[in-house]
């Protein structure tokens, strides 16, 4: 009995009741920049905001495994998702609920859903980082990747977590089955490595081990904000390019969430000017989708950016027979 | 087994623990995977099996947990022989050096390793520096990468395995076998069935954590079963592929616990347990100086190269102070965490392994024949076989326990205490390392002397008094030990616990893997470096009372 006893006490740290119920939230933004966004949100109203931030290794999707295996009784109230595909999926899934966010009025319709379950704010776009001791002229697509001139000097993240992910699932529900699967197999042919992640691939390229790889703008900003020899470039940009893409965060209700209106609260502050504002001047460069926003220059501005006209819809469906062509034939 | 109202309670609650951690969990996973829209289907395992992928992640699977199983012996063993052979002083020296490798957390050494022999770390700048461009250190990011990891970080368990094994060899028995026959049949015939169980149960144990073990492999880029798992919940959203992947790895397992227990079985009864330990140092030879200097090397190898690596990623030391200010909650939830765990799971392996002791009394009282002692050469019965499934949770992988929790603990109608609280992530570790702790828990009430229990029994002594009086005094230092062991586990703990913490309650393993975005960074290093003092810690706190309670026992024998 006492051993249980002492095990109860244990467990009880921190489960106290409080005056105002804590929001808790799911997110898969990055610790560094979602923490001081959350205590802002704190200390604005007082509420207390209970954060579960996803790992390196699980980019995104373990907390999005684990809202599907909770979906019985939900602990979370909010997702924060640092891309649009898998709060897609959390959706078909029953897991979100829909909410109209007052705050949302100004993001373009491309960003939110038609049903109300999620929103986007704060984007990061794909971008081609290269180094500039190897590299004078640099790649303007991402279709270059498969040249004979990048062979075995290219590199991207593996296309079954995090943005990269969606990236090729995008690719796949633009593109079509045949044309994507053609791409990923020129990509293996011309000896394109095969990274953990985003970050490795600015690393290694900053690094001078591969001369051009395919990465964020958050990753890529941060190799030139540490004054390594490298640079990025937005990818087809050009008249007949087919843009970049853009990948916002978004955000969404959990369906039976222990504070509903808590939650709603955390989302309206979410979507507010202010935490658009607030990512842009990270090391991050979190692109407004909001209009009228002031930003540092370093940030790219969403109306100069040709931007990768994409159904996020139509990605997340696609979502699962991309990464089984990936893990089959590209990563075999 | 005689019933009473407390024993039937202690039974009743040692068995539900054990479920509720060991059995359910698993249970729904596998429920779970093959009841899909409402009907049974095996679907997802025939196509798991059918894939052509499988041949490639079972070979590397087996060649990492088998090619660490084999270096950590051979390297433990000779650690062992070292230590055995060093005097007094030495022995105590170097015994706490070896266990410094193992309690630096394998994500942590990899981490460490990336950046001395990673593709840009310090060895590979060294070469460039010496021998220009062309030259490069071995590629870590591959299958031998994980063995070598593994290897460096595993060895100490065979090593201090084999010292245990020499420790407690009677060499009259040698003595005597030379007497009538040469060195190499004596080796073969005495000396290898008397020292061969105890390695190799450390050998066991390094193959069954090398086996799920997916933090390694998956920074390395090395495609194991773990880490096939991970992907198959998170890039595919496929439930029951993933639980369909964890079946190789229990078939593996459960292999392999096949062939010990074999072993075991028909290692020798007439010499096994049968001594009392002499001659436990004086081992001097030139082998055993050899052994000596190749041990420090060793120790020098696998300590100060990754922990040199980490303090120098880490510095300067304002980074350490401010990881301490930055991550003050992780380490109070740490320690709590680990401490509860260790205990809950040191409690609940202690009494399964009494529960399986008492059966045996029983049985032998009811046949008379042999007393325990013969017994327990018996085949345990039915307790003895659902206690073995203990080792389900740990080789279903840590994100399938971790679901199996979440399916378990998070529903409707039962109470917020587990879910919501740190107590899910307790079940977690406690799930993950029963099975080491109810083997070392078990190890230990067979090597006690049951005729002190068997004649307290005759007397009609209760199985409390008996408990209370007579076996916890004398087990307490080995439960300190097995204690001190899961502490160590459980605060490196991350694959189950991932899924599970609470919100607000972050593990500073967690918070590591989570910083881990920019790499092995200052933060990063300094965190892993708290963490590794955190566990050197608790293995200090753990030897002292170690050491306090075997003098007691002593005292009192």
């Amino acid at each position: 009995m006492g051993l249980l006893s002492m095990i109860l006490v244990f467990a009880g740290c921190g489960c106290g009741k409080e005056d105002t119920p804590a929001v808790v939230v799911y997110t898969a933004l990055d610790e560094m920049y979602s923490q001081p966004v959350l205590r802002a949100f704190e200390k604005q109203t007082g509420v207390k905001v209970k954060a579960v931030y996803d790992t390196e290794a699980s980019k995104t999707t373990g907390l999005v495994q684990r809202l599907i295996a909770e979906q019985s009784r939900p602990r979370a109230d909010v997702f924060w998702n640092n891309e649009v595909v898998q709060t897609i999926v959390l959706k078909n899934e029953g897991v979100t609920a829909p909410y109209v966010s007052p705050a949302a009025k100004d993001i373009p319709e491309q960003f939110k859903d038609p049903d109300g379950h999620w929103a986007g704010f704060a984007a990061r776009a794909r971008v081609i980082i290269y180094n500039t001791d190897l590299v004078a002229d640099p790649p303007t697509s991402i279709l270059d990747f498969t040249k004979p001139e990048w062979a075995g000097a290219a590199a991207i993240a593996k296309p079954l977590f995090g943005t990269t992910a969606t990236h090729a699932a995008v690719l796949f529900a633009t593109w079509g089955d045949e044309r994507a699967k053609g791409f990923f197999v020129d990509l293996q042919k011309n000896d394109v490595a095969v990274l953990a992640g985003n970050a490795t691939v600015r690393d290694m390229v900053a690094q001078g081990e591969y001369a051009i790889g395919l990465t964020d703008t958050d990753d890529a900003n941060g190799a030139v904000e540490d004054g390594l020899p490298a640079k990025w470039i937005m990818p087809d940009q050009g008249e007949e390019g087919m843009g970049t893409l853009v990948i916002p965060n978004t955000v969404a209700l959990i369906r039976a969430g222990p504070n509903p209106q808590g939650g709603k609260a955390l989302i309206d502050y979410l979507l507010s000017p202010d935490v658009e504002r607030m990512l842009a001047r990270t090391r991050s460069i979190q692109i407004p989708l909001k209009p009228g926003i002031e930003t540092p220059e370093t940030v790219p501005n969403l109306t100069e950016v040709k931007a990768m006209p994409v159904d996020f819809a139509a990605a997340a469906a696609q979502m699962a027979a991309s990464a089984r062509f990936i893990q089959q034939e590209f990563l075999r | 087994m005689p019933r009473n109202g407390s024993l039937c309670v202690y039974i009743g609650l040692t068995l539900a623990l054990f479920a509720g951690v060991a059995l359910v969990p698993p249970g729904l996973v596998l429920g779970r995977s093959v009841w899909v829209d409402g009907r049974f289907t095996i679907a997802a395992y025939r196509e798991v099996l059918a894939e052509g992928r499988q041949w490639s992640l079972l070979r590397n699977t087996l060649a990492i947990a088998g090619g660490t199983a084999f270096f950590a012996t051979v390297l433990g063993v000779v650690a062992g022989y070292a230590v055995a052979c060093a005097g007094r002083r030495m022995r105590r020296t170097l015994v706490c050096a070896l266990a410094v490798p193992f309690l630096i957390p394998p994500y942590i050494a990899t981490v460490a390793w990336v950046d001395l022999l990673g593709r840009r770390g310090y060895a590979a700048k060294l070469l460039e520096l010496s021998y220009g461009d062309g030259a490069s250190p071995p590629n870590l990011y591959a299958v031998s990468g994980v063995i070598f990891v593994f290897s460096l970080v595993y060895y100490p368990l065979v090593a201090f395995a084999t010292f245990l094994a020499l420790r407690g060899f009677d060499r009259r028995f040698e003595e005597a076998g030379l007497c009538v026959a040469g060195k190499g049949r004596v080796f073969r015939r005495i000396t290898l069935p008397l020292v061969g169980p105890t390695i190799l149960t450390g050998t066991l144990f390094v193959f069954m954590l090398a086996l799920v073990s997916f933090s390694t492999p998956s920074l390395l880029q090395v495609n194991v079963y773990p880490a096939e798992i991970y992907s198959r919940f998170s890039a595919f959203n496929d439930f029951s592929g993933a639980t369909a992947h964890a079946i190789p790895l229990v078939f593996c397992g459960v292999a392999a616990l096949t062939a010990w227990g074999l072993y075991m079985r028909q290692s020798r009864p007439w010499l096994t347990g049968a001594h009392r330990p002499r001659n436990a140092a004086g081992r001097r030879s030139g082998h055993g100086a050899a052994a000596l200097v190749f041990t420090w090397f060793l120790v020098a190898i696998s300590t100060a190269l990754p922990l040199g690596a980490l303090i120098r990623r880490a510095m300067p030391a304002r980074s350490f102070f401010e990881a301490l200010r930055t991550a003050k909650e992780e380490i109070t939830t740490t320690v709590i965490l680990a401490s509860a765990a260790a205990t809950l799971v040191t409690a609940l392996a202690f009494s399964m392994a009494y529960l399986e002791r008492l059966r045996l009394l029983d049985s032998a009282t009811r046949t008379g024949a042999g007393g325990l002692r013969g017994a327990q050469r018996g085949s345990g019965g039915a307790l003895h076989r659902i206690f073995a499934l203990s080792a389900v949770p740990f080789l279903i992988s840590g994100p399938v326990l971790g679901i199996g929790l979440i399916l378990t603990w998070n529903r409707p109608g039962l109470p917020a205490l587990v879910y919501d609280t740190l107590l899910v992530v307790v079940l977690a570790c406690v799930g993950r390392y029963l099975f080491f702790a109810h083997r070392g828990a078990g190890a230990c009430l067979t090597a006690l002397d049951p005729a002190l229990e068997e004649a307290a029994s005759v007397g009609g002594v209760g199985w409390r008094r008996r408990v209370t009086g007579i076996i916890l005094p004398l087990l307490w230092p080995s439960l300190v030990a097995v204690w001190g062991l899961t502490f160590v586990l459980s605060v490196g703990e991350l694959e189950a616990t991932v899924l599970v913490c609470p919100p607000g309650q972050t593990p500073l393993s967690v918070r590591i893997l989570t910083l881990m975005h920019y790499g092995p960074s200052r933060l990063v290093s300094a965190l892993s470096l708290i963490t590794v003092l955190l566990i050197l810690a608790g293995a200090i706190v753990t030897l002292v009372i170690y050491g306090y309670a075997r003098r007691r026992v002593h005292v009192r024998g």
